[in-house]
């Protein structure tokens, strides 16, 4: 049994490592490859801050908030290990900051002392007017994404470097499922009228003195369209942009402007800020994730995909739910070619 | 008489503040700092800098809490301007947990501090040696950047810095008007203050730049602080020892009780261990003295015996001394008048 992982992001990565972890014991002759024109360090979910937080609203998307405690709940068991270290994953406390009131958030018991923002915390935030407190998990990219590799490499996975043309070169191969966890470029293989990038560009700052994230929330501006600040084990990251239809990568000044200013008179501590470097980069994003079969026929076979796409700016938020999901999906699949059972 | 000279003996936290609040309330005196150490070797440079106050049985808890509000208040102002940085203060959220429950509900900071509340069960079970706990937002000032940011401002004010050992405080009689003793631990020796005695603690800096909040336990034996360069790990708490000296023993006990508190510390590299003396007394020596010998006099303000309170409370009593070489200047200033008569 041939299985095939497109994408070498958080997404694929994940996916790829759970599916081996739940079947490779039940099914001896199991491979699971992995293949991908860009891998770390040249991701979109390297240059993600890697903080684990949803959308302030879920819209009734009740499966996502559970694949968001799925992977909260898997991060925090990681916690306390040696692993945690390496994984790029510690626990960070922070602001969500709001011009007015707002219900509280879908998440608001699946992260730690979650409570709202006092008048005194406000006085540090001049133009808002109400917000949350709360402690959540960072998961760096840049350690996260080594660290799924190594673990994918131990079992045996086996990497290619290569842009995928189209499904069915994978099937002609021999590859028996493909799990399609494209990102961005999904519309590539198959076209998503539904698939949209929400450019992103961030400024990698030096600023050991910031330990709390900042997200501000500004409604006619729309999510992370507005300054935000998040300090990671090296560098603070600054940002606040995500441009809906803009497929450019390049960084631009003017953006770059918008973020330095806005941000310094969010955090005037950040002034002496030193900057490192800015980066730019496409959300996948989707009224809701792309996570199904699809069954095509190849030949005289039936092959089938397992889409798990789209997750905007919450990829490594719910990546291990979504993971979970996508091994599910296999294991029905492995029933009805009557292979094994799920676990 | 000509513009007072005011002489401070120290360059601590205590000393620097003070004599930087004298230069700003005292537009008109000339300021000195001495002292026989400057930052990065004072007991300050030890320090984690961590504004979380104890509780000082011999000073009334009103004064107690509006030194500590002072204090709090003047450095947050700081922490959210652009000379947050050079300053070397931040804000930063963490955790005081308890194995068993604590002595009071409410410690008489906890509305000084930002968003104090009890830590939630979800919160707990990261510590499962610890029953309850407290979660709150306080400031940390780094050492020596704040020293260093302080010194700064103190010459922008005009004061001078003299390195400098004071063996007895009547020996600046000549040169100066007004004493103003900051000697932390040093007092001990300078005027023979036998209720001035060391708590010696030992400190680790780690780096261990994912840990971003702060933990500590509520009896003081561990606690981890992220500062902007190192992570300080702590703490020991030793009365009358006045061994300057790192002890390994010590060292890898601390490292192990916060490991338990944090176990992502396993992976910290040890940067250096440091040892510093608390300047402890039943309460804060804050009060004027008149030195005199014959017909001269001079006057003293002592501002020394803050434990392990010196960051929590120094910019209370800086304005508290200040106010006192204020006082001192005025008999000064009548007493020649009237001589003039």
């Amino acid at each position: 049994m041939r299985v095939a992982v497109i994408g070498a992001g958080v997404i694929g990565l994940s996916t790829a490592l759970c599916l081996h972890e739940q079947y490779h014991s039940l099914l001896p002759n199991l491979e699971v490859e992995v293949y991908a024109d860009r891998f770390s360090p040249h991701t979109t979910s390297d240059g993600a801050a890697g903080l684990w937080q949803p959308y302030t609203s879920d819209h009734g998307n009740l499966q996502e908030t559970l694949w968001n405690k799925e992977t909260f709940d898997h991060l925090l068991g990681y916690l306390g290990s040696a692993a945690a270290k390496d994984m790029g994953l510690f626990l960070i406390s922070g602001y969500n900051l709001f011009t007015q009131p707002v219900p509280d958030p879908s998440w608001k018991n699946i992260v730690l002392g979650f409570r709202n923002l006092t008048a005194r915390e406000l006085e540090l935030f001049p133009g808002y007017s109400y917000g949350w407190f709360n402690t959540a998990v960072m998961l760096e990219g840049r350690s996260y994404l080594p660290w799924l590799s190594n673990r994918l490499t131990q079992r045996g996975v086996k990497f290619f470097h290569r842009r995928v043309e189209s499904f069915q070169e994978l099937f002609a191969q021999g590859v028996d499922v493909v799990i399609n966890c494209t990102g961005m470029r999904a519309g590539e293989l198959q076209p998503d009228p539904e698939l949209q990038p929400g450019r992103g560009q961030i400024i990698k700052v030096v600023a050991p003195w910031v330990k709390h994230f900042i997200i501000t929330h500004r409604t006619e501006s729309g999510i992370y369209n507005s300054p935000y600040v998040i300090p990671g084990t090296e560098f603070t990251v600054l940002g606040g942009i995500n441009q809906r239809g803009n497929w450019n990568e390049d960084n631009s000044a003017q953006d770059h402007q918008t973020i330095w200013e806005s941000c310094c008179r969010l955090l005037p501590a950040l002034q002496k800020a030193k900057v490192v470097q800015d980066w730019s980069g496409l959300r996948p994003t989707r009224p809701r994730v792309r996570l199904e079969r699809e069954s095509i026929r190849h030949e005289q076979l039936q092959a089938e995909v397992i889409h798990n796409y789209g997750h905007g700016g919450f990829g490594i938020t719910i990546h291990w739910g979504c993971a979970m999901a996508a091994a599910r999906l296999f294991g029905t699949i492995l029933q009805e070619k009557k292979l094994a059972s799920p676990p | 008489m000509a513009a007072p000279r005011v002489a401070v003996v120290g360059a601590g936290v205590v000393g620097l503040s003070t004599a930087l609040c004298i230069a700003e309330t005292c537009p008109g005196c000339s300021v000195a700092v001495l002292s026989d150490q400057f930052s990065p070797n004072t007991t300050s440079d030890v320090a984690a800098g961590m504004l979380i106050p104890h509780s000082c049985p011999g000073t009334a808890l009103h004064v107690q809490k509006q030194w500590f509000r002072e204090t709090f208040t003047y450095l947050f102002s700081i922490s959210n301007s652009a000379e947050a940085s050079e300053a070397g203060i931040h804000l930063v959220f963490g955790w005081q947990v308890f194995k068993n429950s604590p002595e009071e509900e409410l410690p008489f900071w906890s509305d000084v501090v930002l968003g104090f509340r009890p830590m939630a069960e979800a919160e707990l079970r990261k510590f499962p040696h610890h029953r309850s706990g407290q979660a709150f937002t306080t400031l940390k000032c780094d050492c020596p950047l704040y020293l260093l940011w302080l010194e700064k401002r103190l010459r922008a004010a005009g004061a001078q810095l003299y390195t400098r050992k004071v063996s007895d405080l009547w020996e600046l009689h000549s040169d100066y008007n007004i004493v103003v003793n900051c000697a932390g631990i040093g007092a001990r020796q300078l005027v023979g203050d036998k209720e001035l005695f060391p708590v010696r603690g030992q400190v680790l800096k780690v780096h261990a730049p994912w840990v971003k909040n702060f933990v500590r336990d509520g009896d003081g034996s561990a606690y981890i602080y992220p500062g902007i360069h190192s992570v300080t790990l702590g703490g020991t708490r030793e009365k009358d020892c006045w061994s300057l000296s790192p002890d390994p023993g010590t060292s890898k006990d601390i490292f192990v009780r916060c490991c338990s508190l944090e176990p992502s510390l396993q992976g910290a590299q040890v940067i250096e261990v440091k040892v510093g003396l608390r300047p402890s007394r039943q309460r804060v020596r804050l009060e004027k003295e008149v030195l005199r010998q014959g017909e001269v006099k001079l006057p003293v303000v002592h501002n020394y015996g803050h434990g392990a309170d010196g960051f929590s409370l120094h910019w209370g009593t800086a304005i508290a001394a200040a106010r006192l070489v204020g006082e001192c200047i005025a008999a000064l200033q009548s007493s020649s008048s009237r001589a003039k008569l």
